[in-house]
C-alpha cells in the first residue's frame, strides 16, 4: 500500500470517526486534551497498521477496537497515574462545584452519561461499543476479542449497573431538592 | 426511537471534537514517526554493542594474562611425547612382568603423574612435550590407556589376558592403544575422564549456577525483557524504558559476566600458573618472566611449581569439586623442595615432595616410627618434577629424609 493511499485512508478516518473516538476516550479518561491525544494514537496505530488490515470488520470497528485498547494502554500508565493524582489533589483543594457543575448535576441526561463514566471497564467497553458505536454484538465482539455471549451477559450487566447508578442519582437529586 | 445512551453522550459530549489542528498535527506525525522510530531503536541497539564491547575489553582472557605474564624457559622447549610415553609404558610393562606387582616400583610408578604427557597428547603442543599428528581417536585412546594403566597399578586386581610384550614402539601403541585400554578399563572402576571433560565449569556464572538460580535468573531477565517491551510498545514512558535497558544490560552482565566468571580453574598449564600468580601476587611482588617448571595431578588434587625469578618458586594446590579443579593455596620461597600431604580416604593419603630445578636429590624415604616401615622413591636429579607418595593412613607419625647421588642426607 503506498503512502498516498494510506494518507488518504487516513484523513477519510478522521473525518468519519475523529469526533465519535475523542468522545469514547473521554468516556475513559474524562479530559477532553486527553482523549483527543488518545484519539490521535488511535489513528497512528490505524495508519501503521494499514497494511495489515485485511477488512475482516469494517473501519469503525477497528478504529473502535484499537480505541479501546489505546484507552486501557493510557489508564494503566504511569503518565496516566502521575496525572491522576494531581487530579485529586486539585479536587480536594476545590471541594466545591461550581455553579454550572451544579446544574449539569441536576440533567438527567447528564446523570446518565456520568453513570457511564462510573462503569467498570469492561462493562463500559461492550455498553459504549454497542449503543455509542452503534456496533452489533458480533462487531463488539470483534473490537473486544471476546465471546459474543460474553458480550451479551456484560451488555446486560452494565445496563443493570446503570440502572442502579441512575437511581442512586436520582436520589443524590431528590435530597438535594429536599 | 433513538438510544437513550447515544442521545445521552452525543449531548453531554457535543463539543467533543477532533479538531483540524489535531488533524494536521497527526499527519505531521505519521509521516515524521519513522524517522524518530530509527534513532531511538538504533540508540539502544548501539547501547547494547557498546556495553557488550566494554565488558569484552575489560575482561581479560585467561590466556592473554598468561602471555603478558608468562614466559616458558629454554629447558622447557618442547620435546617430542612418543619417547616419554613409551618410557612411562615400559615402566607398566617391567611391573607386569613379576609374578606379582613389585610393591617398591608399584609405589616409584604411582609417584609420577601423567597429566602433562595427557595435556600434551590433548592439545597437541604443551608447554612440556609435542604430540602432532594425532587423531581424536588416537588421543582419546592413548590418553584413557594412561589413565587405565596407573588406575590398575593402583589397585591390581588380575594378571592382563594380553601380549603386551609385543608392543616395542609408540606407532604399535598408537593402534593396539584402544584394545589394551578397553581391556584394563574392565578391570578398574574408575572412568576415564580428558581434561577437556573435566571443564564443565564455564566462564559464565550462569551455566556454574544450580538449576533453581538458573530458573530464578531467567524468569526475572523475562520479566524485565516483558517490561521493556511492553513499555517500548506502548510508547508510555521513555525515562522507565531507559531504566528497564539498563537493568536488562546489567542483567546480562551478571549472567554472563559475573562474578564467579572470574573465578578460575585449574584445567590446563596456563590457568594453573596464571590462577596461582593472581593468588599470591599480593604477598610477593613478581617481576615478569616467571614460568611453570612441572604439574601434575594426584587424584582429586593438582599442583603447579613455578619458577617465580632467581631461585624462587612457587608450589600451589588445586582440589577437585564437582566442576572443577579450585585453587587451595600455594607455598613460595627459595627452597629446592616442597612438600605437602593429603588425605584421599580413610585408608589412603598421599605426601607430595615438588622438586625444583637443580636440586641434587636422588631418593626420598619416608620414615615411619616404631614398625611403621619406609617407603622410598627414587627421584631424578637436577629435574624439576611433583611426586606423589601413596602411604596408608595408619602410616601418621613419620620423618622425611632427602638424600643427594651420593648417599647424603640433605633434608
Amino acid at each position: 500500500m503506498d503512502e498516498q493511499t494510506k494518507d488518504s485512508l487516513l484523513t477519510e478516518a478522521m473525518n468519519e470517526y475523529g469526533d465519535y473516538l475523542v468522545q469514547l476516550c473521554y468516556t475513559y479518561v474524562r479530559n477532553w486534551q486527553t482523549a483527543e491525544d488518545l484519539a490521535q494514537e488511535t489513528f497512528i496505530r490505524y495508519y501503521n497498521n494499514l497494511p495489515k488490515f485485511r477488512g475482516e470488520a469494517s473501519v469503525k470497528t477497528y478504529l473502535f477496537r484499537i480505541a479501546v485498547n489505546v484507552c486501557k494502554d493510557y489508564l494503566s500508565s504511569w503518565k496516566y497515574k502521575k496525572v491522576h493524582i494531581s487530579e485529586i489533589f486539585q479536587k480536594l483543594l476545590k471541594s466545591e462545584d461550581t455553579p454550572e457543575k451544579q446544574a449539569i448535576k441536576h440533567d438527567e441526561q447528564a446523570q446518565l452519561v456520568k453513570g457511564i463514566e462510573g462503569l467498570q471497564t469492561k462493562y463500559k467497553d461492550v455498553l459504549l461499543l454497542f449503543h455509542f458505536g452503534e456496533m452489533t454484538l458480533e462487531e463488539v465482539s470483534f473490537a473486544l476479542n471476546i465471546p459474543v455471549n460474553t458480550v451479551k451477559t456484560r451488555l446486560r450487566r452494565a445496563r443493570r449497573t446503570l440502572g442502579i447508578a441512575l437511581e442512586e442519582g436520582g436520589e443524590d437529586h431528590a435530597r438535594s431538592n429536599s | 426511537m433513538q438510544d437513550p445512551i447515544r442521545n445521552a453522550i452525543n449531548e453531554a459530549y457535543k463539543d467533543g471534537k477532533f479538531s483540524n489542528a489535531k488533524k494536521i498535527d497527526t499527519r505531521q506525525k505519521v509521516r515524521n514517526q519513522k524517522k524518530k522510530f530509527l534513532p531511538f531503536s538504533i540508540t539502544i541497539i548501539a547501547t547494547c554493542f557498546v556495553a557488550v564491547l566494554t565488558i569484552f575489553l575489560l575482561t581479560s582472557s585467561d590466556e592473554n594474562i598468561y602471555k603478558l605474564k608468562g614466559t616458558s624457559s629454554s629447558q622447557l622447549a618442547p620435546n617430542d611425547v612418543a619417547p616419554a610415553y613409551m618410557n612411562r609404558f615400559e615402566e607398566f610393562k617391567e611391573l607386569l612382568s613379576y609374578g606379582g606387582m613389585d610393591e617398591e616400583k608399584q609405589l616409584q610408578y604411582l609417584a609420577e603423574s601423567d597429566w602433562l604427557l595427557q595435556r600434551a597428547i590433548e592439545s597437541g603442543e604443551s608447554l612440556f612435550y609435542n604430540s602432532q599428528g594425532l587423531s581424536e581417536e588416537e588421543i582419546y585412546n592413548l590418553n584413557s590407556l594412561l589413565f587405565y594403566m596407573y588406575e590398575y597399578v593402583a589397585n591390581p586386581s588380575e594378571e592382563i589376558q594380553f601380549a603386551i610384550g609385543d608392543i616395542k614402539s609408540f606407532e604399535q601403541l598408537r593402534v593396539k592403544a584402544e584394545e589394551l585400554s578397553n581391556t584394563l578399563a574392565s578391570l578398574t572402576n574408575n572412568e576415564y575422564i580428558s581434561t577437556a571433560q573435566e571443564q564443565t565449569a564455564t566462564n559464565s556464572s550462569f551455566l556454574n549456577a544450580d538449576f533453581p538460580q538458573q530458573l530464578v535468573t531467567i524468569s526475572v531477565f523475562l520479566f524485565f525483557s516483558t517490561l521493556l517491551y511492553r513499555n517500548w510498545k506502548g510508547n508510555r514512558n521513555l525515562f522507565f524504558g531507559f531504566i528497564q535497558v539498563f537493568i536488562l544490560i546489567f542483567l546480562l552482565w551478571i549472567i554472563c559476566f559475573g562474578n564467579d566468571a572470574y573465578m578460575r580453574f585449574g584445567h590446563n598449564e596456563t590457568m594453573l600458573m596464571q590462577e596461582t600468580l593472581t593468588q599470591i601476587e599480593s604477598d610477593i611482588d613478581l617481576v615478569g618472566g616467571e614460568n611453570l617448571s612441572y604439574a601434575a595431578t594426584f587424584g582429586n588434587y593438582r599442583y603447579a611449581l613455578i619458577n617465580l625469578y632467581d631461585d624462587v618458586s612457587a608450589f600451589s594446590s588445586f582440589e577437585r569439586t564437582d566442576e572443577a579443579y579450585i585453587y587451595q593455596g600455594a607455598q613460595w620461597g627459595k627452597q629446592k623442595f616442597f612438600t605437602e600431604h593429603v588425605f584421599v580416604d580413610d585408608e589412603t593419603r598421599i605426601f607430595v615432595i615438588a622438586t625444583q630445578e637443580g636440586h641434587t636429590a636422588s631418593r626420598i624415604d619416608l620414615i615411619g616410627d616404631g614398625k611403621l616401615g619406609t617407603f622410598t622413591i627414587n627421584i631424578e636429579p637436577g629435574k624439576a618434577n611433583i611426586y606423589g607418595i601413596y602411604i596408608p593412613s595408619s602410616f601418621n607419625s613419620f620423618s622425611t629424609a632427602i638424600y643427594d647421588t651420593n648417599e647424603e642426607l640433605l633434608h
